[in-house]
């Protein structure tokens, strides 16, 4: 049996990471919901680009001129697939499911013969994905000296991947990011940037749809600004989706950290006290014995 | 008949504004454009610019936008723009602010259409500076 002195060291140990976790626990809570009123005011801006894209592109449907951010260039050799993740640890399996996802997609695009690259947003992400897929790597975004993810930084990454598309470095672009549906739960998910994915964008709401729209300029400059943007938008979008995201995680996982702590110390302090307890028995032991025998 | 329009300006961070407006004028890529109730449905791109939001017939909101885009359809326009500068409810330090930031853009500008842009920014926001 453990020492009497060693024990206490675990406790007191235990009991000091229980602060940790439980203080971090507090502070993802409290930007959990910062970062969640950031994703609902977003969403509307997306959507709304969705629906004009959705009503355009329904125009250029089965057109040989459609531009090729829109319908892709023909080709699907080289893929392209932006991994978003975050930049600290202690978020739970947050940073692992995604990577996982999608380094599924990678060996299948690389078992077709494709070529892969990737773009990596986030320090868990490189230290995930570099031992396996360091050469696949072309570009990895730091974002930990950001303090509020915005527009700047999801139109940093948009202009990159546009002026790569353009030299034609890759013919198809995905992004993975963990979608914020609840606290509990954060799904994996990816995106088609490049061709527009059509189908994903339909919501519900089909009213809007049979109104004969005047346009100015035409349509195919109006699509030729808009797609860039929608860019920019869907990977803002994901950048605040993850964040709150990993909060909700970081959240998660420290409430359990928290409660096996508390559970822990419990077991440790049954111990100690059943330890001492034997130690006191044993001495009295001693002691009776020792007046005995005189 | 409706006499009001269905106003939603909105950027990707924040909604800006949304409301019944009774009229709205956009810098449209072709030429400024007044979108009064019962307008066509109509689509445009904007340029740099001010969107001006009339509320009532004294009450205007004013907006400084970098271009954007604008959907109008039934009664229901939809704008929608990056970045945007409230002219109207400003302090001076924000403007005194955000012209000094422009200023240092244009030093630094290379591109001569950015210069442009900048340039009509920066009028913009002295113009309506007071």
């Amino acid at each position: 049996m453990a020492n009497l002195k060693e024990l206490r060291n675990r406790i007191s140990s235990v009991s000091s990471t229980q602060k940790i976790t439980k203080a971090m626990q507090m502070v993802a809570a409290s930007k959990l919901r910062r970062a969640q009123e950031n994703v609902e005011t977003a969403r509307p801006y997306s959507d709304k680009l969705g629906d004009i894209l959705k009503n355009l592109s329904a125009s250029f449907s089965g057109q040989d001129n459609a531009p090729e951010l829109l319908a892709g260039n023909g080709n699907d050799k080289s893929h392209l697939l932006i991994i978003a993740t975050s930049e600290r640890g202690l978020c739970g399996g947050f940073n692992t499911s995604i990577v996982k996802l999608a380094k599924e997609h990678i060996l299948q695009l690389k078992e077709e013969g494709k070529e892969v690259k990737l773009i990596i947003i986030g320090k868990k992400g490189k230290e995930l994905l570099q031992r396996d897929f360091g050469q696949e790597i072309i570009d990895i975004y730091d974002f930990s000296e950001v303090k509020d993810l915005g527009f700047i930084e999801a139109e940093k990454v948009a202009e990159n991947i546009l002026s790569l598309f353009e030299e034609g470095k890759f013919d198809i672009c995905r992004l993975y990011f963990a979608k914020f549906e609840s606290v509990l739960s954060q799904v994996p998910v990816c995106q088609k940037l490049i061709p527009f994915d059509i189908e994903s964008e339909v919501n519900e709401e089909k009213d809007i749809e049979n109104i004969c729209y005047e346009y100015e300029p035409d349509e195919e400059d109006i699509l030729k600004e808009l797609l860039p943007k929608n860019l920019s938008v869907q990977i803002l979008r994901a950048l605040l989706e993850n964040v709150a995201s990993e909060f909700g995680a970081r959240l998660t996982a420290m409430d359990n950290a928290t409660r096996n702590a508390s559970d822990m110390i419990d077991d440790l302090t049954i111990t100690y006290n059943r330890s001492r307890q034997a130690s006191i028995t044993s001495e009295l032991i001693e002691i009776i014995s020792g007046a005995e025998a005189l | 008949m409706s006499s009001k329009l269905n106003f939603d300006f909105v950027s990707p961070m924040s909604s800006i504004f949304s409301g019944e407006v009774d009229g709205i004028l956009i810098p449209a890529k072709e030429g400024d454009a007044e979108i009064l109730p019962q307008h066509a449905p109509f689509m445009t791109a904007l340029r740099i610019g001010v969107v001006e939001i009339k509320l009532t017939d004294s009450e205007n909101l004013k907006f400084l936008i970098d271009g954007g885009f604008a959907d109008i359809a039934l009664d229901q326009v939809t704008l929608l723009a990056e970045r945007s500068f409230d002219l109207v409810k400003s302090s001076k330090e924000d403007f005194d602010k955000i012209i000094n930031d422009i200023a240092k853009d244009i030093e630094k500008s290379e591109d001569d259409r950015e210069k442009e842009d900048l340039l009509i920014k920066k009028e913009i926001l002295e113009a309506n500076y007071s």
